[in-house]
């Protein structure tokens, strides 16, 4: 009977194996690629920090003071971006590296532990939309 | 014992337990949430995109030329990002719809179709940030060079 009940159960044939190793090397290609932009641009605020102030004071109207100011609250926020992307970017590749290791080795423990981190990776995706939507939102009636 | 052997080897997939079932299941919908999102998100930006804008009200103070030249965006970006956004958004919806519909009706085929999609959804995230990525790297180098000839 309880034969029976695991050949009727839900499963990781050759088919959903296949489609699951396939769907993780794009996601661990994702991830890594959207971590080495957010590094390259780093790196790009890093380097051209000093000429940033008269950037903005040719672009815009501000004398020195407001420009240095300009340049912490972009650097403040590139910060808080950096570390919600980096925290983003590491559930997705667990997710991937777990669930790729589960498919080959046919663990049902670690294909768990993958589902968890890409849940994990949704989860909190969709919190940050959800914020992104209210943002909008308001935007869009304060206008 | 070989043929106990042989048929242990014919049924040796991995199954998808409980714990299992509820993960994919939170997965599908975190999904489905994001996708609601967006298609509001794209209804607002086309709503905002159609408002009747005043031309000088839109100076911020302190911030002026920089924020106007920021808000200003031309209908072929607007409605060519949302129609690169319902693509993706399009497989991520039929990812969580049939993994949902896989996990009720214990439904092999609609589970697989699932993984499927999110595999589409994953490419096409990929591909699109590539482009994106030298799109904007030509972007750099082209005021790279005009900053550096000034």
């Amino acid at each position: 009977m309880e034969d029976n009940q695991s050949f009727l159960d839900l499963q990781v044939d050759d088919q959903a194996a296949i489609n699951l190793h396939e769907t993780s090397k794009w996601a661990k290609f994702l991830a890594v690629a959207i971590l080495s932009a957010m590094g390259l641009v780093t790196l790009l605020f890093v380097a051209f920090w000093s000429s940033m102030s008269s950037a903005f004071q040719s672009t815009d109207d501000f004398d020195e003071r407001n420009a240095n100011m300009l340049k912490i609250v972009v650097a403040v926020c590139l910060i808080i971006v950096l570390a919600i992307v980096v925290i983003l970017m590491m559930f997705l590749l667990k997710g991937a590296n777990a669930i790729r290791q589960a498919v080959k080795h046919k663990d049902p423990v670690l294909f768990n532990t993958g589902l968890g981190h890409i849940r994990n990776y949704f989860a909190m995706a969709g919190i940050l939309s959800l914020l992104g939507l209210v943002f909008k939102i308001m935007t869009f009636f304060l206008q | 014992m070989e043929q106990d052997n042989r048929s242990s080897d014919l049924f040796n997939e991995m199954s998808i337990d409980g714990m299992g079932k509820q993960y994919i299941r939170s997965i599908a919908s975190w999904a489905m949430v994001m996708v609601v999102v967006a298609v509001i998100g794209y209804v607002i930006e086309i709503l905002d995109f159609l408002r009747d804008k005043p031309s000088d009200g839109r100076r911020v103070e302190g911030f002026g030329g920089l924020t106007e030249a920021m808000g200003n965006s031309s209908a072929f970006s607007v409605f060519f990002g949302i129609a690169i956004g319902l693509l993706i958004n399009f497989f991520l919806f039929r990812f969580a719809s049939q993994a949902k519909a896989g996990l009720d009706g214990h439904d092999q085929w609609k589970l697989n179709s699932s993984f499927s999609n999110l595999k589409a959804y994953f490419m096409a995230c990929s591909i699109i940030l590539i482009i994106v990525l030298v799109f904007m790297l030509l972007v750099f180098v082209v005021v790279g060079a005009r900053f550096g000839t000034m």
